[in-house]
């Protein structure tokens, strides 16, 4: 049985013309990390409100193993959330930001409370640091102490709000290894949202793409990059090309050739075919002709805008290769970066 | 996390009634000439209104008040500015002192300098006439003007000025084209809780200013203190004494609203 | 690099005004504080009369306490009208409105406002004969010119907790608000939420407007002058009175309290800039 199950949220904020959240569905599992990905406004944070009893859903249902949590106080709910400031209590020390729910929420035993804590410490990497005011320490360490705190009270369900967004990039590499430990360690569900793809990616055993206040795509991290449901969640997974094709059964004929693509996400018909930007191979040997429109150095590799009869096709190439407008490039498609979704239709 | 709406409305009547309620008996009482417990409400005969144009005190008074705190409030502004905008934009030596200094005036009681004052006022022969009158109140409303402004000033960027001037735009134009447009919600309210502050002055207008030259509080007040019976003269006096100020209020409301300084220090 | 304004030259009319209009009646005042009658250096003989006497200590603690009580009892309502006010639209407007109103009005006025409402031949009082809660006017609790300023405390606190309320405010939607729904998450409830995030949160705010409420209450002459005339125990009142004596004798004494006073509201200055600066401080200024 899963640990979160939303059903059908629905949510506008007083005073909004458009819905934040327009009919969420998602699972997640227990004790896994599942990530919400999405760029800013597409309601993901909103989603973690709504588990978190912050905000009140105008419909549908959010049940925890199998429980309703609909009208229940934050308070109320076996959930913790790490917010994207750390938001330590200023007034209060490391350790006492730690226990903070323990100690002023249940008024646990002090002798336990202490134990308690410095196991918490000891986990958070924050030994010796308990006696420190919450001012005084670094923003990765403030960040540990915000994780800390929350899972001081032992949640069935961890929300992250883009916990590592201020960070700088070491930090964050070190920081997600971190969670992944800790969700090991201790088996708390993380649910954690984030725009960045690559940091959900790392971190996630399991992505839920979210665009326009719904799941477009829920699916393990590297099924994104190899099977998009949709253009959209192509394009958001540096998918470029997507050129007009034709689908019959598992072979797709396009301008380019016809490809053999199993368990594509479209019916048969008028559909897109996907060409990653670096799929082109067996350069100035290949079957497949086209003409370079423009060049635009990028680095180390190359960016060539081409006409490949009659379709527009970019290709990404390194700089053993050097082509100038108007010339004539020879490749072949490597057939492990070409992919097929339907066609466009307009997303509401 | 929110408080229920019953007890939030609860609240918020009972906190308007308080502040409001008040002000009803003061209403009244101007209306009726007699009011006697335990009545009410009293036998309304129009009041002290019908006899306030053959008063000989409260109507001057009213004007050489507004005329007073007019002329006072320009002159913090205008005495001010400059200092404010030094305060507010620039970091030099001595800044914190003279910040500091500037709060002295407005936070130590008038009582507790004006007969000081009187001493020196009538060495400097600015004693019982207009010229002191109005340096005595700039002596507490120009600092309190210049730190309100300084706040102002706080969060006006001058790279807009740097920016004018670089586009061949002169020093005065750039403060009148420039400056002023930016600060002005500030400057405004500024002038509003400037112009309360010296309009409530009492202590300091009767012990040094101009016998010859009463205001509204100086007329009011022995008329109050000694248990006066006419409560329908007192009653009319002081509600020509807070109207202006609810006019000044509800007209700046929009700039009140607008700067950070609404919810500032007030008029405090 | 444009030429900016002279800073010293800014300053200027400011400089001139306050040496001369301030402190030198301040050095006069300070002289007359150590000299005798006849103006001859008296040491702190003054001080020691002043503080010695029953009148001087009576005065000053019953000045403490009206302004202490005022400030404690605006905190309280301002906390409960603050959290009333905070999730609604309008509330910040509302109590915008109701601070700048209230604290406009002239403590003159104010003070005759509440004796037409508070005395005992007053509204209140006729309106509780009315309801038949009392008899006479008698009956009627004696709220103004009272010896112990309740009539005082009334004008205070109706004047000045909408202003402590809006500068609460401040802080209860904007900080305040992320560290409370943390706790939430967290799982305290209402109350905890309230004594252990959302004060120690708003305390550096709250601190610096109830002293600038403690200083204008301790300060004022003209309220106290007009509900506590028969006592004259408000230690501005008791001020006056000494210095404009006409016998005179009494004026060293009265220079001698007006140095004290001062010196309690430096220390109120200082404490409110030293809880402001730790609170800018504090929000990583």
């Amino acid at each position: 049985m899963g640990c979160l199950e939303l059903t059908d949220i629905v949510k506008t904020y007083r005073g909004a013309a458009e819905p934040a959240l327009r009919g969420l569905n998602l699972s997640v599992e227990e004790g896994e990390i599942l990530a919400i990905l999405g760029v800013s406004g597409c309601g993901k944070t909103t989603a973690l409100k709504v588990v978190s009893g912050l905000e009140r859903q105008d419909s549908g249902h959010v049940a925890l193993g199998g429980q309703e949590m609909d009208g229940l106080a934050p308070e109320k709910r076996p959930i913790a959330m790490v917010f994207q400031k750390s938001l330590l209590f200023r007034n209060m020390t490391v350790a006492e930001n730690i226990n903070f729910a323990p100690r002023i929420g249940r008024g646990m035993g002090k002798k336990l409370l202490a134990q308690k804590t410095g196991e918490m410490l000891e986990l958070m990497q924050l030994g010796g640091l308990g006696g420190k005011r919450a001012t005084e320490i670094s923003g990765g360490q403030e960040q540990r102490v915000s994780l800390g705190r929350a899972l001081m009270t032992e949640p069935k369900l961890l929300l992250l709000d883009e916990p590592l967004s201020a960070l700088d990039p070491g930090l964050k590499l070190a920081l997600e290894a971190h969670i992944q430990e800790v969700n090991r360690k201790l088996g708390t569900t993380m649910l954690y949202v984030t725009h960045d793809q690559k940091e959900a990616t790392r971190i996630a055993s399991r992505i839920a793409l979210m665009q326009n206040g719904r799941i477009v795509q829920c699916a393990k991290p590297q099924d994104f990059y190899a099977k998009p449901a949709t253009k959209q969640v192509a394009e958001f997974f540096g998918w470029e090309n997507f050129i007009p094709a034709r689908k019959r059964g598992a072979l797709v004929s396009s301008p380019l050739g016809e490809f053999a693509i199993e368990g594509a996400a479209a019916g048969d018909g008028g559909v897109l075919l996907c060409v990653r930007p670096e799929a082109a191979t067996e350069i100035g040997r290949g079957r497949i002709k086209a003409v370079v429109r423009s060049v635009l150095p990028q680095g180390i590799e190359t960016v060539y805008e081409t006409d490949c009869s009659g379709a527009r096709l970019k290709l990404s190439l390194n700089m053993r290769h050097s082509f100038s407008a108007g010339e004539e490039i020879r490749f072949d498609i490597d057939p492990q970066m070409v992919w097929c979704v339907a066609a466009d239709r307009v997303v509401i | 996390m929110t408080m229920r709406a019953r007890n939030r409305m609860i609240i918020i009547t009972v906190a308007f009634v308080v502040l409001l309620l008040p002000l009803i008996p003061l209403l009244m009482w101007s209306f009726a000439t007699f009011w006697r417990w335990p009545a009410i409400v009293p036998a309304f005969d129009g009041g002290y209104w019908p006899r306030l144009f053959s008063d000989t005190r409260i109507l001057p008074a009213l004007r050489n008040s507004l005329a007073l705190s007019a002329l006072v409030t320009f002159l913090s502004i205008a005495l001010g500015f400059f200092a404010a905008k030094n305060l507010g934009t620039r970091n030099f030596r001595g800044k914190r002192l003279i910040e500091f200094s500037l709060l002295i005036p407005t936070f130590v009681p008038q009582i507790a300098i004006v007969f000081g004052m009187q001493t020196v006022f009538m060495k400097l022969l600015l004693y019982s006439n207009f010229p002191g009158l109005v340096a005595a109140h700039l002596v507490f409303y120009l600092p309190y003007t210049t730190l309100l402004l300084a706040a102002v000033f706080e969060n006006y960027d001058t790279a807009l000025e740097d920016q004018a001037r670089t586009l061949g735009i002169g020093r005065l134009k750039t403060m009148l084209f420039i400056t002023l447009p930016a600060v002005r919600s500030g400057v405004i309210v500024t002038a509003v809780f400037c112009f309360i502050g010296t309009w409530s002055v009492y202590l300091l207008t009767n012990v040094i200013g101009d016998p010859h030259f009463k205001t509204l509080p100086v007329v009011i007040f022995p008329l109050v203190s000694v248990g006066n019976n006419s409560y329908s003269m007192v009653s009319v006096a002081i509600i020509l004494y807070i109207l202006p100020i609810l006019i000044i209020l509800m007209a700046a409301s929009k700039a009140l609203a607008d700067s950070r300084l609404g919810a500032r220090k007030g008029a405090i | 690099m444009t030429k900016r304004l002279p800073i010293l030259a800014s300053f200027l009319p400011l400089i001139v005004l306050m040496a001369i209009a301030y402190i030198w009646p301040v050095a006069a005042i300070i002289r007359g504080s150590f000299s005798d009658e006849a103006g001859l250096f008296a040491g702190w003989q003054n001080y020691a009369d002043v503080l010695g006497s029953y009148y001087f200590r009576d005065s000053l603690w019953f000045s403490l306490r009206v302004s202490l009580i005022s400030t404690f009892l605006s905190v309280a309502l301002a906390a409960v009208l603050a959290m009333a006010l905070r999730d609604t639209f309008a509330g910040k407007k509302i109590a915008l409105f109701l601070s700048q109103y209230n604290l406009s009005i002239p403590r003159m006025a104010a003070a005759m406002i509440m004796v037409f409402l508070l005395s005992q031949t007053g509204l209140a009082s006729a309106v509780s004969h009315a309801l038949g809660f009392t008899e006479s006017v008698g009956d009627f609790p004696w709220l103004v010119y009272d010896a112990n300023g309740k009539g005082l405390i009334i004008v205070f606190v109706w004047k000045f907790f909408p202003y402590i309320c809006i500068s609460m405010l401040g802080v209860l939607q904007g900080a305040s608000l992320e560290y409370e729904q943390q706790a939430a998450t967290l799982g305290i409830g209402k109350w905890r939420r309230f004594f252990f995030v959302v004060l120690p949160t708003a305390a550096p705010a709250i601190a610096v407007s109830s002293i600038l409420v403690f200083a204008a209450s301790f300060g004022d002459y003209e309220a106290p002058a007009i509900l506590g005339s028969a006592q004259g125990r408000s230690l501005s009142v008791m001020l006056y009175l000494k210095y404009v004596d006409p016998d005179m004798r009494d004026r060293p004494e009265a220079f001698a309290i007006m140095v004290l006073m001062g010196l309690v509201l430096m220390a109120a200055i200082v404490t409110c800039r030293r809880l402001a600066a730790g609170g800018a401080r504090k929000r990583g200024l």
